[in-house]
């Protein structure tokens, strides 16, 4: 009788922000980078990686198991994942089933895209139907707008001001300060964040991540032996609401109990969170959500726990500060908490990290997004 | 949100008349379930509520301001779109501005535009005095 495996992390693999990529530049040459890294931090062989999880905009028309043949990749476990922000915490959630369930035995994830700003324009121009043929002839071309109005309702039911948000893009800009990888490094003030041109109001440009190429992969073994990170609980919710809700909470609430309840931990056990930031107002709904922040006081909390690192959160910057390339955007949310778990944010690790969370939020439809999930991780075998 | 607890049959057309272009029809057109009534702004393959494909066209004019942005930088600065109710039961739907609301539950008269070569929700501010109910 075998005692059912506990699959880990074992390896992060990130490269640089590309803000300006050159014709050298590819989506599969920028995930190989990344898978390479990946696959050295975890002491492993491209020859021993039999499952590949891909999530791209800008891969097709090749698929995921286009980049395993590029790699010279022999898998009994392939899939791709197109949920945008939720990407990489869905990619997750697939992979540790498959590994505990013997369909692979080590497992590479991978997130990346390739962006011009005319490839990226007409991402987010087409992005669905409902974009296509709906909001984009409207005028409401991209998430900035649509985002621009929860933020003003949560601004109103919260009592947040825009320096509020300000002091929490800070926060991240100095995190990002240690993360060579970000694209966005330089200290960030008060000033130059509400000076800054508005993009949609009350969203200014500091508000908006700022789209770059790039690429971050995470190695999984299905029975790890040194340092590694385990999962520990998940949840996803996609669609909950059919866009009939709020948006201000996200699909996180619903399942947020049972994730704690699974991980037995709470929230004050979080040493380390990366949560989605696709915009200042989405973030603080998550950490609500989540139960790290509290509904009846969050510019204290802004101010209490983030700018003072009380909770690191995002501590590579996020993507408001390191930049957002696609797909990798999600993936470098999951990864830099790996990262800090496994002790290999050099500059910027937290001490002792040994319990995190992870959550991903994506899939823009009529009013905000439908997908999101979580994922509770903790450190192992150190 | 406002919009519990107002008197239903409030969608009167009658109650303003900010110019719009003469060849547009007043009010927007949803799609209402022909089994069990919910209403949806765009139209589905099947209710959200009741799972059954098939839905009949409903006509409303009158909606409120959830939220709203000025758009300020790219291809489509100078726009104002709104997150709207319609009232008195929704949905909620992004449209487009004629002018810019002033506060949240502002009412708003619906109607439909050519926009980009497509039929789109566009809204207007009933008056300046509006209904903070």
């Amino acid at each position: 009788m075998s005692l059912p495996s506990e699959p880990g992390i074992v390896g992060v693999g990130e490269i640089a922000a590309i803000r300006h990529p050159s014709v050298q530049h590819s989506t599969t040459g920028l995930l190989a980078e990344a898978i390479g890294l990946a696959l050295e931090d975890a002491g492993m062989d491209p020859a021993q990686v039999d499952g590949l999880g891909v999530s791209s905009f800008t891969l097709r028309p090749d698929r995921a198991i286009d980049v395993a043949w590029q790699l010279g990749l022999k898998l009994s476990w392939c899939m791709q994942d197109e949920l945008g922000g939720a990407s990489a915490i869905n990619l997750l959630r697939h992979a540790w089933l498959a590994l505990q369930a013997g369909h692979a035995r080590t497992v590479v994830l991978a997130g990346g895209d390739c962006f011009t700003p005319s490839v990226f324009a007409e991402l987010v121009r087409g992005y669905n139907h409902t974009a296509q043929q709906y909001l984009s002839p409207l005028g409401c071309e991209g998430p900035n707008p649509m985002f621009a109005m929860l933020t003003q309702r949560q601004m109103a039911r919260f009592g947040l001001k825009r320096e509020d948000y300000g002091a929490l893009c800070m926060a991240q800009r100095q995190w990002a300060g240690a993360n060579p990888n970000a694209a966005y490094r330089q200290p960030l003030t008060l000033a130059q964040y509400l000076e800054a041109p508005l993009v949609s109001t009350p969203l200014g440009r500091f508000d908006c991540v700022p789209v770059v190429s790039g690429a971050c992969a995470l190695v999984l073994t299905a029975r790890p032996t040194g340092m590694h990170v385990r999962l520990l609980s998940s949840g996803a919710s996609y669609n909950a609401d059919q866009q009939e809700g709020d948006g201000l909470q996200t699909g996180i609430a619903t399942f947020s109990e049972a994730l704690w309840q699974q991980a037995g931990c709470s929230p004050r056990d979080v040493d380390v969170a990366g949560i989605y930031d696709d915009y200042p107002a989405m973030l603080l709904a998550q950490l609500v959500d989540l139960g790290l922040a509290p509904r009846d006081d969050l510019p204290g909390f802004i101010r209490h726990e983030l700018s003072t690192r009380r909770l690191p959160v995002n501590t590579g910057g996020g993507q408001l500060s390191a930049g957002q390339a696609g797909m990798a955007g999600p993936m470098h949310i999951l990864a830099e908490v790996v990262r800090q778990l496994l002790g290999r944010a050099d500059g910027r690790q937290v001490a002792g990290a040994r319990t995190g969370v992870a959550t991903g939020y994506g899939m823009v439809q009529l009013l905000y997004c439908m997908c999101a999930n979580a994922a509770v991780l903790r450190r192992e075998g150190a | 949100m406002n919009v519990l607890g107002r008197p239903k049959g409030e969608s009167s057309l009658e109650e303003e008349s900010v110019p719009r272009p003469d060849d547009c029809p007043a009010g927007l057109t949803l799609f209402e379930c022909c089994h069990c009534g919910h209403r949806v702004y765009r139209s589905r393959v099947w209710c959200p509520a009741c799972h059954r494909p098939g839905a009949r066209e409903a006509r409303v004019a009158l909606a409120e301001v959830v939220a709203w942005t000025h758009v300020q930088h790219g291809a489509q600065a100078g726009a104002v779109l709104a997150t709207v109710r319609v009232l008195p039961d929704g949905p909620a739907l992004i449209a487009r501005m004629e002018g810019m609301p002033e506060f949240a539950g502002q009412r708003l008269r619906l109607d439909e535009r050519p926009t980009q070569g497509v039929m789109l929700p566009w809204a207007a501010v009933i008056s300046a005095k509006g209904s903070r109910s």
